[in-house]
């Protein structure tokens, strides 16, 4: 029993709850879902995600044909993962992301899919039906909505004594819901309608903030803005480079400091930064990173493996001819970063 | 059926304190959470199977500009009614 399981984590890891506590929550939570899902209502689990029931659509794969003549409503159950437990699953792969692979580098042990051609998602069967029959309808202000006339396939069912109501019932979710004589499911219909109105505002609201944010990194911001506490450390032959700093210093990146010792900047590694997310805030372009590790050889063993808070020495954009504009400098950068790790 | 509501509900029917059950509720998701970060399969009677499994890397070709990605790994998790759910909701009938 896989709740037991969990159960006996949830004790190992937490000493203070108890077992039996543990079972009964446990047990009290997945009944509440299966309620809810049963009166086709949604169920967010905040940190978990969020289990719904949604009607069968026409177009959707899982719909039967209108022409299959059963008195019955598919819906789907489904579960959709939260962000957080998203990141909790998949947090061994935190630190790998995307990476543009070069002009002759190859990987022949792994596929190659093509953009916008992905496999579909595995779609388990959760499509569950419910019979639709009749009732003697009684007088009532319901009525008047479902006489409404429908463009509905009529289907053969069981003889009642309908006086009023010409509609038919149908699989289709628009239609159907005229075929309710209660008001309870006219009020869940209702509901599931504004639900649906207002869900056209997630992906609107959804796409407006995708182009802020790729106006964001797309236009990079002026030096004098940059938003890394850039510690300044003198050189010294002496002293040694991880030192730290008592006194932040806000001063553009690539100020020229005319002193007799040669200052140089540093930056402290923060968490879930990486050198090539450093060198984009940095120089505006990732493949700069590979010149921060140049510069810091002595301190990192191993370039994809950096221990958070580390200062490290940010190179001479002069030294090291870094240009984002450049073409041929992002090339060259590239090129040395791809020598780098090929020859770990 | 919102969280919060959830929270409410859980602590009238177990008659215990909003905070205890939100705890309580918050420590078992993250363990379930850890237990599907690896490959396969937990059960949760009555509800239903969550399924992790791993897909591996691969790489990513943009048809128009030709860049190739190299995709990383990542655990995509699916989930399945269970066969007792999908009957009491079968048996119940609409009028």
């Amino acid at each position: 029993m896989d709740v037991d399981r969990i159960v006996s984590l949830l004790v190992t890891k937490h000493p203070e709850i108890s077992a039996e506590d543990a079972g009964t929550l446990l047990r009290e939570w997945v009944a509440l879902i299966t309620e809810n899902l049963l009166r086709e209502e949604s169920v967010e689990t905040e940190p978990f995600g969020t289990f719904d029931c949604s009607p069968v659509s026409d177009g959707d794969p899982a719909c039967p044909s209108a022409d299959s003549g059963e008195t019955a409503k598919y819906y789907r159950i489904g579960f959709t993962p939260s962000a957080s437990l998203q990141k909790r699953v998949n947090s061994y792969f935190a630190h790998f992301e995307p990476s543009l692979l070069n002009e002759g580098v190859s990987f022949d042990e792994l596929s190659t899919v093509v953009l916008g051609e992905e496999k579909a998602e595995e779609i388990s069967d959760n499509r569950v039906r419910k019979t639709v029959r009749f009732a003697t309808p009684a007088p009532s202000p319901v009525e008047t909505v479902a006489s409404k006339p429908v463009a509905s396939k009529p289907v053969a069912v069981e003889p009642v004594a309908v006086e009023t109501v010409a509609v038919e019932p149908v699989v289709s979710e628009q239609i159907a819901p005229q075929t309710h004589l209660s008001p309870a499911s006219l009020q869940r219909h209702t509901e599931r309608k504004r639900k649906s109105r207002s869900s056209l505002w997630i992906p609107i609201i959804g796409g407006v903030a995708i182009i802020v944010a790729g106006l964001f990194f797309f236009i990079p911001p002026p030096p004098e803005t940059a938003q890394l506490t850039v510690d300044k450390l003198p050189v010294d032959a002496s002293a040694p480079v991880s030192a730290p700093v008592s006194a932040p210093v806000s001063a553009p990146v690539s100020a020229p400091v005319p002193s007799p010792e040669r200052i140089r900047e540093t930056v402290v590694l923060g968490e879930g930064k990486t050198l090539r997310l450093l060198a984009e805030e940095l120089f505006g372009s990732r493949e700069f990173w590979v010149y921060i590790y140049l510069e810091n050889r002595h301190i990192i063993q191993d370039p994809n493996r950096i221990s958070v808070g580390v200062t490290l020495i940010i190179p001479d954009l002069q030294s090291y001819d870094i240009d984002p504009a450049d073409p041929a400098s992002l090339s060259r950068a590239k090129q040395l970063g791809n020598k780098v790790l090929q020859s770990r | 059926m919102t969280h919060s509501e959830m929270i409410t509900v859980l602590s009238q029917r177990l008659r215990w304190p909003e905070e205890k059950v939100s705890e309580l509720l918050s420590v078992a998701t993250e363990v379930i959470g850890d237990q599907l970060s690896e490959p396969g399969t937990l059960s949760l009677p009555g509800l239903g199977n969550f399924t992790s499994r791993k897909s591996k890397e691969f790489i990513s070709l943009h048809p128009e500009t030709g860049e190739r990605y190299l995709i990383p790994p990542s655990i995509d998790l699916f989930f399945r009614v269970a066969p007792a759910l999908k009957k009491q909701f079968e048996e119940r009938e609409e009028e």
